[in-house]
């Protein structure tokens, strides 16, 4: 299992969607994304509006995954280990195994309070779920 | 002959106010009230006196009568460049357009269809209180988010009255039948307006639907086109 507390746990009493955290946003998401999209030849998958994560897709699946709220990039390993020298700012990178691969968790109560502050379905795990999950858990 | 002061003070205060029109207006006025004072040595003075008031509290009533309707007019375009103002304009006026929202009816399509013509799956209520259609199942806890009344800002809402699970069960349908699945999201355009984007404050008839692996959706309203 991928543990996602020790990437969360700073980001535990930000509750950016009332305040942004200092220095990210929108704006520096999507610098980010695209230098990784550009890097890896990625799709832009990001709707402004209602999704809160900027997903980038090679057209069959998911690669990345960049938040609107946190700094944080989940992606595949090889993209993962590009991120870093991509982006300009200071952001958290979670290699995970694919997408569909239900092999992370995450302390409810911390979940929670960061990337599903609004909760979650009933048939959504926390001690079991797969990025592409918390993406549409999140819209 | 202070009437002729207190006129040209009020003029003069409310010119500022007014618009070209309505100050032309009131300058005539203001000449109309002088052409009086410069007969007023031919006449008598309380006839005089009386025909100022008259004119004077005439002109004041103009005055009033636009300033009142300019603040109306300000407040109008205030208001109208709120994007926020525009979506509440626009479910009140669907409100009213229709005496009752159509209430939903499980086996029957009310409300806004998906675009391309299709014939729908039967709906039915699972064990969970889920809708479903065989295929996929609503999921209640996102759904939540985006229907009419949520405290949560910046989600696009359906509009009041609508079954958002049927929605996004036709636009799941669909984005099957005609292949729109972009991974985890189809887009689906049905025939009226479904509700309100929350980026743009404009009506839509989009529909963004999204699935999980365990084939539970939702959707919400998407980018107008």
């Amino acid at each position: 299992m991928i543990d996602l507390d020790p990437a969360l746990s700073q980001w535990r009493d930000a509750r950016p969607w009332e305040r942004a955290l200092y220095g990210w946003g929108e704006a520096s998401a999507y610098a980010a994304s695209t230098a990784v999209a550009q890097r890896w030849d990625l799709l832009n998958r990001w709707e402004p509006g209602d999704e809160e994560w900027i997903m980038l897709s090679d057209g069959e699946a998911y690669r990345s995954m960049c938040s609107l709220y946190f700094p944080l990039f989940l992606a595949v390993p090889d993209v993962a280990a590009s991120i870093s020298a991509l982006v300009a700012d200071p952001v958290v990178v979670v290699p995970i195994t694919g997408f569909d691969v239900e092999d992370l968790r995450c302390a409810p109560d911390l979940l929670r309070a960061t990337l599903l502050h609004r909760g979650w379905n009933h048939d959504f795990d926390p001690e079991a779920f797969c990025a592409s999950d918390l993406f549409v858990e999140s819209v | 002959m202070s009437s002729y002061a207190e006129v040209a003070a009020a003029l003069t205060a409310a010119r500022g106010a007014l618009p070209d029109s309505a100050a032309d207006r009131a300058r005539d006025a203001v000449e109309s009230v002088a052409a009086l004072l410069a007969e007023a040595g031919s006449r008598a003075h309380s006839a005089f006196v009386a025909a100022v008031d008259d004119r004077m509290s005439s002109v004041l009533e103009v005055c009033a009568e636009v300033r009142c309707g300019l603040e109306g007019d300000l407040a109008e375009v205030e208001e109208l460049r709120s994007p926020q103002w525009r979506a509440t304009a626009l479910k009140e006026k669907w409100i009213a357009e229709r005496d009752r929202p159509p209430s939903p009816v499980f086996g029957r399509r009310v409300g806004p269809q998906v675009k391309e013509p299709f014939t729908a799956r039967t709906l039915w209520v699972d064990k969970h209180k889920q809708t479903a259609d065989g295929h996929y199942r609503a999921n209640n806890a996102a759904q939540a988010a985006h229907l009419d009344g949520t405290d949560e800002e910046g989600k696009s809402v359906f509009l009041p009255g609508l079954d958002a699970n049927r929605i996004a069960l036709d636009a799941a349908q669909r984005a099957d039948e005609a292949g729109l699945w972009a991974e985890t999201k189809a887009v689906v355009e049905f025939d009226s307006v479904v509700g309100v984007h929350a980026k743009t404050g404009r009506p839509t008839t989009i529909v963004n639907v999204y699935r999980r692996e365990t084939k539970t959706i939702h959707a919400c309203p998407g980018s107008p086109k």
